[in-house]
């Protein structure tokens, strides 16, 4: 027996533990992760990348893969994520450089934004990243991942600069959308560099579709889409290549939401 | 979710099957009666009523009132004699009424006057057996009802002795589930179960915690429904053992029971169609031996009583591998012929449990009583080369691939400290009764070597290793794990496929260890007064604080799965460190933990009011209200759930149409609130963190050949990791974890509980017997379950059909059931009880214990968790029992005036549970329904007739010597109780047939067909998928075995 616990029942046990303890406390802040799986986030444009040169470079959409990190009985945590416009170049440099397991695993961590991330989510269900030099304000820092491919002819280097990175994190949904804006340039040796400023929602989990239809979520006994069922009828097959003529076990595409992660998320905590 | 008990829950299904509230203080029984003169029929006051039984401390006084009406509370159960006293009127007495504990009776007189000269007293009042003060159904077995009527087989639930809570086999309506008894439909660990009103339920899943011999009980009440509100935190049955006491005359026992292996039959053997494993198991003998001891210290003061009775299982095991008979076999019916060589007799499997008490009884002022007593039931299973037959996760033989020298070791220990007291007060018109318990309980599973948590040699340091993938027998053999003779190689050899296992686990053993407790605090005060009647007012306050620390470690750090591969010229191993405990704390950075601890915490608190209000003394009318709320924490002392608003409501009314004590027709309605178990925290707020790396070598890591800690040496490094990301672009490539993040819960969560209707009616048809008809509804409110929205990579805890979970099926469990009941008490030398239980239940959801998969895991089953398997779960649950009697006799022949034989007769009678057909999904079996619920044919009725009989040989005024035996099943009855279940171990979805004779497949129909048994990747699948034992027996009713007796009482 340990004397600790009975000292609790005396805190808690109270009349005062009465009044206090009769609604759920809020949960940490999440985020949907799973190895082998990701979230699928779509740009939207603000500032587009300018010149010729740059017209098929415009980030568009792709995988992120999300990770948080707990050390046991402490609630500060943290978070890290890697595209995978970087992993696929990643994958290429492995092969083209035949680096061994060891050397793969040492670069490999370097494709990771690492941050701070909050403990608990706010009124409004928003987790932040953030780093420690800049409490304050949470949002108000840019994370800065630079890759420099020079593995796979041309050498390119990839900059995205993240900012306002938010996690909806509340019991119906946790951690499945995420919103921020990104800042993202690219330059191929002996070519110009490239940057766009977008704004992206990433939806979990990345889910393969060829139409609306395949995003439908799964309701009581019927197969659908490992979707959250809340955000049927805000969801559409977001394609990024054509459908036809694809072999039956591809997809075009992956599912995201129409419209806001925000009024989304505002929706469910009706 | 939660696939460690899954797994555990494989092995012990795969294993052959043995067979298929709050109670506030215990000196809880009443007598009420009103006096009138038998002349003028007007009501007598100032009777001195005098209660006295051998049972009961010193006598009760108490006198009539105005309206020669007496009650005389708090009284202990026992045969009474009570005295009525008064100027000018014959004294008069009635003697052997029988109280069983919690019931009211009621004994009505009619005093003669001395003027009268009669010559005898006249007998008006008679031996009531109805309760007339409550609509409480179940009933009472007292020392009498133990000693007379056979309860539980030898070797029952692998105990040598007769647990208390065994009563409830007696009970009307009941029947039992894997780890206990099933009340009105319910699962075991919602009983609320009780000795002398501590709860000695497993504060982590609620089943049973202390193992106690039914020899130290005074007797056990089982409540199946009309609770009042004193009676809280269960939404099952209520089982409550009060023990014995000492009085002022020394009084004791020596008893034995004995059943030897040689009166045993033989059992049915199984033979699986999909296993080329085969087990069975013979007992050897089973039996209990003890002594108790009661007595005064101080005659009328301070009275001790002692009692220690070791008790032990024995089992002889036989397993074999078996190879496949290619020639005689044909595509439905497969013919093994089992491999000689590989036989193993004489392996062993076993049991020991110590109950014991030690009781002091004090009377400082003769209105006050308190009491200090321990008790416990330690018990050790396996070790020193044998099996653990124990229940739960480690049931035993685990009857799977397996190497024998992995063998585990079980020690439960349980220990309860109890301090009560009861007092009287205002000319006993005001009641107290308060108590303060311990409930303790630390459960240990290690190797055989004895090595433990964080050992550095031995099985604990061993890794533990799954091959999951096909594997020829010759080379198990040649890898020293099973042995087969030179020819059986030859043999397997020379017809290559035909000796396969599909699996294999070797290596260590994962050691555990968990401490349990319970703190409990009750105090309850009952008021009587008379306003328009008599009433009856208790008030009452609860605390119960839970603690579980369990430790539970991955031996040699790592579970190992693997899959053996052949590339043509020799076999090569591909594997990955399935788990180990941890945590990720950077990316692709896993840190490791020794073991993994697990803290959770819980407090409850309540309080009750309630009146038993005996209108004008006509009809009795019970109301009340109670509350509880329920605060769990997690390891780190967080709050993590709360259950609230637990508002409870009673009402009974109960009409003694007679007016005599001898008729009642009763109805009551009651809302029961689950007390959450503490596991749903160890699992879930997180569960326990774990990861790893999978790791990929062909060529270095043989270590099947070799000591597997070397082996593991060599081969877990960092350049043998390879990432399972799938080309994901996940921040950790290679590590992986799971629990790293704590359960969310619906902010809205309701507590978990269930409505009850009972009504009645019983009338005494004749002298000390009655004949009764009840009716009892239960039906569920709310259910607290994991589950999760997005197809199982996030879950929430929530009440499926409402909240943030709307989109899951509401839970449903509807429990409808008639009963007929007759009971003779024990009186002119007999005995008779029978039932006639016609029973429905029906929904989506079984209780805290899922029966399906055998999984324990209360409020976080595999009940909800994916929406897409919602389909076809409605139905007939696993517990429906449909047609349940229950009949018991025992009568009495006095041979002589020292001798008697006493005969006992009683049989059971249960009708065929209904079969599912089972699909399973992301590789859990048992999960999905592919035809609708109970669709499968019902089991058969299971007979059971058991037969007794004693010699008594009086030895002196003192002394008397019981010598005897009974045969259970003595017809031998060997009705299947279980079949396989599961149609297929293929990932499937739900299918639209509406039987499992139904399905089609690639190779049968057309894909259009709704009824194709389809893939969870939407291809129609060939009929090669399905299970080949589908449908056959898995279980048998255990046959004919004998429990000799022998006992001295003094």
């Amino acid at each position: 027996m340990h004397i600790k616990p009975f000292i609790y029942v005396l805190l808690c046990g109270g009349l005062l533990g009465v009044l206090a303890c009769t609604s759920q406390p809020q949960g940490h802040c999440q985020v949907a992760q799973k190895l082998g799986e990701a979230h699928f986030a779509v740009y939207t444009p603000l500032t587009p990348m300018e010149g010729a040169a740059c017209a098929d470079k415009e980030l568009k959409a792709e995988r992120i893969g999300f990770e948080t990190y707990q050390l046991p009985g402490q609630s500060q945590i943290g978070i890290a994520w890697r595209t995978e416009t970087l992993q696929q170049r990643f994958d290429a440099a492995v092969e083209a450089h035949v680096w061994s397991a060891e050397k793969a695993q040492e670069e490999s961590i370097s494709l990771n934004v690492v941050a701070d991330y909050s403990s608990k989510p706010d009124a409004e269900n928003r987790c932040y990243v953030f780093d420690d030099n800049n409490p304050a304000d949470p949002r108000s820092f840019g994370l800065v991942k630079e890759f420099v491919d020079d593995g796979v002819s041309p050498t390119t280097t990839y900059v995205y600069e993240w900012r306002d990175v938010v996690v909806y994190s509340l019991p119906a949904s946790p951690g499945q959308l995420v919103e921020g804006e990104v800042s993202y340039s690219m330059r191929e040796e002996g070519g110009s560099t490239c940057t766009g400023v977008y704004s992206f929602v990433a939806l979990w989990p990345a889910y393969g579709c060829n139409s609306d239809e395949d995003c439908e979520p799964s309701v009581r006994g019927q197969a659908g889409s490992p979707i959250n069922p809340d955000f049927a009828g805000s969801l559409q097959c977001h394609l990024l290549k054509a459908v036809e003529g694809l072999p039956k076990e591809e997809k075009a595409g992956y599912c995201t939401i129409v419209g806001s992660a925000e009024a989304l998320i505002q929706k469910l905590a009706e | 979710m939660h696939h460690t008990l899954l797994r555990w829950a494989r092995w012990a299904l795969l294993a052959f099957v043995a067979q298929a509230g709050v109670a506030w203080a215990q000196s809880s029984s009443v007598f009420v009666g009103t006096v009138r003169d038998a002349l003028n029929k007007e009501p007598v006051s100032d009777v001195i009523v005098i209660v006295t039984a051998p049972e009961k401390l010193g006598e009760e006084i108490v006198v009539t009132d105005d309206t020669g009406s007496y009650r005389v509370s708090q009284l202990p159960p026992g045969t009474y004699k009570l005295r009525f006293e008064k100027e000018n009127y014959r004294s008069f007495e009635r003697e052997g009424v029988l109280l069983d504990s919690h019931k009211t009776l009621r004994v009505n007189i009619e005093m003669a006057p001395s003027a009268i000269d009669a010559e005898e007293e006249v007998v008006v009042g008679r031996t009531p057996v109805i309760d007339v003060g409550s609509a409480t159904v179940g009933m009472v077995a007292n020392e009498e009802f133990f000693r007379k009527i056979p309860l539980t087989r030898p070797a029952y639930n692998f105990s040598g002795a007769t647990v208390f809570d065994a009563a409830a086999e007696a009970t009307p309506g009941v029947r039992n589930d894997a780890l206990g008894y099933s009340i009105a439909g319910t699962t075991s660990p919602e009983n609320a179960v009780f000795v002398d009103g501590l709860s000695v339920a497993n504060p982590g899943t609620g089943v049973l915690g202390t193992f106690f011999s039914a020899e130290f009980m005074q007797d056990v009440s089982v409540i199946s429904g009309g609770f009042m509100p004193e009676y809280g935190r269960t939404t099952g049955g209520i089982i409550s053992g009060t023990t014995k006491s000492g009085s002022n005359e020394l009084r004791g026992s020596i008893f034995s029971t004995f059943s030897p292996g040689f009166l045993t039959g033989n059992r049915q053997s199984i033979d699986n169609l999909a296993s080329q494993y085969g087990s069975r198991n013979k007992l050897l003998y089973s039996g209990e031996f003890g002594f108790d001891l009661g007595g005064p210290i101080i005659k009328d003061k301070l009275w001790f009583y002692v009692g220690f009775a070791p008790s032990m299982v024995k089992y002889n095991i036989n397993t074999w591998y078996s190879r496949f008979d290619s020639e005689r076999s044909t595509e439905d019916f497969p013919v093994f012929e089992r491999l000689q060589s590989s036989v193993r007799d004489h392996q062993r499997a076993d049991n020991r449990t110590y109950s014991y008490i030690a009781k002091l009884s004090y009377q400082p002022a003769s209105n006050h009583n308190l009491s200090l007593q321990i008790f416990g039931a330690p018990s050790e299973a396996g070790g020193y080369g044998r099996w653990p037959a124990a229940l739960g996760d480690w049931s035993f033989p685990y009857g799977a691939y397996q190497d024998s020298i992995t063998m585990g070791r079980v020690q439960e220990d349980s220990r309860d400290l109890l301090l009560k007291y009861a007092g009287s007060f205002w000319n006993k018109q005001f009641l107290v009764d308060a108590h303060l318990g311990w409930h303790h309980q630390r459960n240990r599973f290690f190797p055989d070597d004895n090595s433990k948590i964080g050992a550095t040699s031995g099985m604990s340091s061993q890794p533990q290793v799954w091959v999951n993938e096909d594997i020829e027998m010759t080379r198990l053999a040649e890898w020293g794990h099973i042995y087969l003779s030179e020819d059986d190689r030859r043999l397997c050899q020379n017809n290559p496929g035909t000796c396969v296992v599909d699996g294999f686990w070797f290596g260590g053993i994962a050691p555990s260890d968990t401490k349990l407790d319970r703190v409990s605090a009750k105090a309850m005060g009952t008021l009587l007064f008379q306003a328009a009647g008599h009433h009856v007012m208790k008030a009452g306050l609860n605390v119960d604080f839970l603690l579980m620390d369990s430790l539970y470690a991955i031996p040699g750090g790592r579970d190992v799965r693997g899959t053996y591969g052949h590339d043509g010229t020799d076999y090569y191993y591909y594997y990955y460190d399935a788990y180990r405990y941890g945590v990720l704390i950077g990316p692709d950075y896993f840190r490791e933990d020794p073991y993994s601890r697990s803290q959770p915490k819980s407090l409850t608190y309540g309080a009750f009011i309630q009146d038993s209000w005996s209108i004008f003394d006509k009809v009795t009318l019970n109301v009340g209200v109670r509350w509880d709320q329920q605060q769990l924490y997690d390891s780190s002392n967080k709050l993590a759930l709360v259950i609230a608003n637990q508002w409870s409501p009673r009402a009974g009314l109960v009409y003694d149409f007679m007016q005599n004590g001898k008729s009642k027709i009763f109805a009551n309605y009651a809302r029961l609130y689950e007390t959450v178990p503490l596991s749903i925290i160890e699992n879930s707020f997180p569960g326990r963190r774990r990861g790893g790396y999978y790791y990929y070598n062909p060529s270095d890591c043989d270590f099947a050949n070799e000591d597997v800690r070397e082996a593991f040496g060599r081969c877990v490094r960092a350049e043998n990791r390879y990432s399972m990301s799938g080309g994901a672009p996940n921040p950790s490539q290679y590590a992986f974890a799971a629990n790293n993040q704590s359960t969310l819960v619906d902010p809205n969560l309701k507590a978990q509980s269930t409505d009850e209707i009972v009504a009645g009616i019983e009338y005494e048809v004749f002298d000390n017997a009655s004949l009764g008809f009840s009716y009892t509804r239960r039906y569920m409110n709310h259910v607290i379950e994991d589950m999760s929205r997005d197809d199982g990579y996030t879950y929430f805890i929530g009440n499926p059909g409402d909240g943030i979970a709307k989109e899951f099926p509401k839970a449903v469990r509807n429990y409808n059931a008639f009963t007929l009941n007759f009971r003779k008490v024990f009186s002119g030398l007999w005995f008779a009880q029978a039932s006639y239980t016609y029973a429905t239940l029906k929904g989506n959801y079984s209780g805290l214990f899922k029966p399906e998969t055998s999984e324990l895991n209360p409020n976080a089953t595999t009940d909800f968790d994916y929406l897409v398997l919602s389909a076809n779960r409605n139905g007939y649950l696993p517990l429906d029992l449909r047609h349940n009697i229950r009949a018991q006799v025992a009568k009495e022949f006095e041979l002589s005036k020292k001798m008697s034989l006493g005969l006992s007769l009683s049989y059971y009678g249960i009708s065929g549970a209904p079969t599912n057909a089972f699909g399973t999904y992301k590789d859990n079996w048992g999960q999905v329904f592919i035809t609708p619920r109970a669709s499968g044919e019902r089991l058969p009725w299971q007979h059971s007739i058991n037969a007794g009989l004693k010699f008594n040989v009086r030895l002196d005024k003192e002394r008397v010597l019981s010598i005897g035996g009974t045969v259970f099943n003595v017809f031998n009855f060997k009705a299947v109780t279980s079949i396989d279940e599961q149609f297929t171990y293929y990932n499937v979805f739900p299918s639209g047939a509406k039987t499992p004779g139904d399905i089609c497949f690639a190779d049968t129909c057309t894909a259009d067909n709704p009824n194709a048994l389809r893939g969870t990747d939407g291809e129609v699948l060939p009929s090669s998928v399905k299970n080949k034992n589908f449908g056959r027996p898995t279980s048998y009713q255990v046959p004919i075995s004998a429990r000799l007796e022998a006992r001295v009482t003094f």
